[in-house]
């Protein structure tokens, strides 16, 4: 492939870093609310609703699910109450995009919102935003008091007869509660516990009324979409992922970052040419593209084109744009384990496969890594990830032995000088003195 | 919906006059009014869940399960620092000495436990969301990035446990 410089396009960061985002004048002054203006004195919820579905604008959280058609699911369910709820509990690991979005720029959020709530009859949206995030909580609640005072956001929304306002809930620390239903679970006072799916919440999500989820990301792009159009939106990205994506640099790269470039960019050049390649002279080893849940890609897929179907061609995933990089320093051992204990840790304990099953990918990869496992633990291994991914009840468990059962592929040699040879190739792994007896 | 906690929301809405809004069932108010505990007293004791269980009219066995699914709340008191290491995939691959066990040392606890002077308490977050700035550590909701296990000793003589 001819070698090219890949640029930014800053499309849903625009305002980050360039309008106080303490300051609801200057998103004003931005186009900011101009979207929504339209829509209550011009437009209708229909013409809202055509818009995103012509965008193909899909879920930014990782699913990729299309956003217009989830709302029209929602529109369309007879029902008394019907809800929005932004998903602003982003825990993947190597994933920030969002805080840098609710920090920077929270109008454009907010704005989506309540645009989602009128194209699909919604009166109330909840923000569900990780506790942890503390300055984007506090920046947040600033921000609704603004879009409150304005007449953005309450009764009778300028003058159009529609009512909509949105309350923030937070977080606690809970990794799966990123997964909407076990998000809705957590707004609704329980454990954050997934739910068995279908019913999509889309259909039947808080309280049992239809429910649409949606990234903070997706969120902001639906504004901008509206100013600009449909036409200019489509011919950002490729055919079947218009627009752009915010990815976020982590790992061995030289300038780690939030960047945001147009679907199909290739990874080669975001690595290479955007994060300024492998930090220190290093070599690039690996890269995880989509969190600790996202799948591994070795140097030779480099060239692939990031958008979500065409990773998937290949068995990857692009996730919410999570892209970390290992440098030829760093063990694969040692990483796997690590990815285990996180899976583990953030089980909700809910189902079988994944509770035990992370349990036991803990114990045979800290094996490996102290020289105390066998050949035969890692077929055992092989046969609990097939379990884990069919037979879990959500994503968590269904994706955690993903990176770990490509890592043993690609790497298989480096497993196998922890095996064998109780030897770490990478210098990382510690083994103990002597050699545990074997029964 | 009688009984519910006082200002169980970080940021409550004020009512709509007129058209009266969905009003989320009490129950749903369990986990901002846990917060809110935590918030005001350091830790959920067991007297302060009995007296949410009694007012949110809810089993306290299932008080108790919302309160021990969150990691960001705790049952015990906690120290008057609580350091909270990232122990995530990405941080943990840039810190190859291990900033958590750094903390191990120079406290002499584990994750999840509160030195005998009641200083500081030792807690291994899952990720806090600062990747580019890995290997990170937050405390009172500061993060603090790129530390090195060596810098662990000199940033533990600054904070204010140590001035008690």
């Amino acid at each position: 492939m001819e070698s090219f410089k890949i640029a930014e396009h800053r499309v849903v960061l625009r305002h980050c870093g360039r309008i106080d985002p303490t300051r609801i004048e200057d998103y004003l002054a931005h186009d900011g609310y101009a979207a929504l203006k339209e829509a209550l004195t011009q437009g209708s919820p229909t013409a809202v609703l055509k818009a995103i579905k012509a965008s193909g604008l899909r879920g930014r959280g990782g699913a990729a699910f299309p956003t217009g058609v989830k709302w029209e699911t929602a529109a369309r369910t007879q029902a008394p109450e019907r809800f929005v709820v932004c998903n602003a509990d982003e825990g993947e690991p190597g994933t920030w995009k969002d805080r840098v979005l609710l920090e920077g720029d929270p109008h454009s959020i907010i704005e989506g919102m309540i645009l989602c709530g009128y194209a699909i009859g919604a009166r109330r949206g909840y923000f569900y935003i990780r506790g942890e995030y503390t300055h984007a909580i506090a920046l947040m609640a600033q921000a609704l008091e603004q879009a409150r005072s304005l007449g953005f956001l309450g009764q009778n929304l300028l003058g159009s007869g529609f009512n909509f306002d949105v309350e923030i809930r937070t977080g606690a620390g809970a990794y799966v509660c990123g997964e909407e239903t076990a998000l809705l679970n957590s707004i609704e006072g329980g454990r954050g516990e997934p739910r068995l799916k279908p019913p999509y919440p889309a259909a039947a999500g808080l309280w049992g009324s239809p429910t649409v989820v949606n990234n903070v990301e997706t969120l902001a792009n639906v504004p901008v979409i509206l100013t600009r159009g449909v036409e200019w939106f489509r011919s950002l990205g490729t055919q079947r992922c218009p627009g752009t994506k915010v990815l976020t640099l982590s790992g061995d790269v030289t300038r780690p970052g939030v960047y945001e470039v147009p679907m199909g960019a290739p990874l080669r050049q975001i690595i290479f040419d955007l994060a300024g390649g492998i930090a220190n002279g290093s070599r690039f080893k690996v890269a995880q593209v989509g969190g600790a849940s996202g799948a591994l890609v070795a140097e030779s897929q480099l060239d692939t084109p990031l958008d979500y179907d065409q990773m998937a061609a290949l068995g990857l995933t692009l996730g919410a744009g999570a892209i970390m990089v290992l440098d030829e320093r760093r063990c694969m051992v040692d990483v796997a384990a690590a990815w285990a204990r996180f899976f583990h840790r953030e089980s909700c304990g809910q189902c079988t496969p994944c509770r035990e099953g992370t349990l036991q990918l803990v114990s045979i990869l800290e094996g490996v890594a102290h020289g105390e496992a066998t050949r035969e633990h890692l077929e055992l291994l092989a046969e609990l990830a097939d379990v884990m991914r069919w037979t879990s009840l959500c994503a968590l468990g269904q994706t955690a032995p993903l990176a770990i059962s490509q890592a043993i592929q690609l790497f298989a040699d480096e497993f196998a000088a922890h095996i064998e040879s109780r030897r770490c190739p990478a210098g990382v792994c510690r083994f103990p003195a002597t050699l545990p007896v074997r029964g | 919906m009688t009984g519910a906690p006082e200002s169980p929301t970080p940021t409550p809405v004020p009512a709509a006059p007129g058209i009266a809004p969905h009003q989320p069932p009490t129950r749903s108010g369990l986990l901002p009014a846990l917060c809110a505990v935590q918030g005001r007293s350091g830790y959920l004791s067991r007297q302060e869940l009995t007296e949410l269980s009694r007012s949110m009219s809810l089993p306290l066995s299932e008080v108790y399960g919302v309160a021990t699914f969150y990691s960001l709340l705790s049952l015990a008191p906690r120290g008057k620092v609580v350091v909270h290491v990232c122990d995530s995939p990405t941080c943990h691959s840039r810190a190859v000495q291990g900033l958590l066990p750094a903390f191990q040392d120079a406290l002499g606890i584990g994750p999840g436990e509160t030195t005998s002077d009641g200083r500081f308490s030792l807690e291994r977050a899952s990720c806090l969301g600062h990747c580019g700035e890995a290997p990170v550590m937050a405390s009172d909701h500061q993060v603090h990035g790129k530390m090195s296990p060596r810098e662990v000793p000199e940033w533990l003589s600054r904070s204010p446990g140590k001035e008690v």
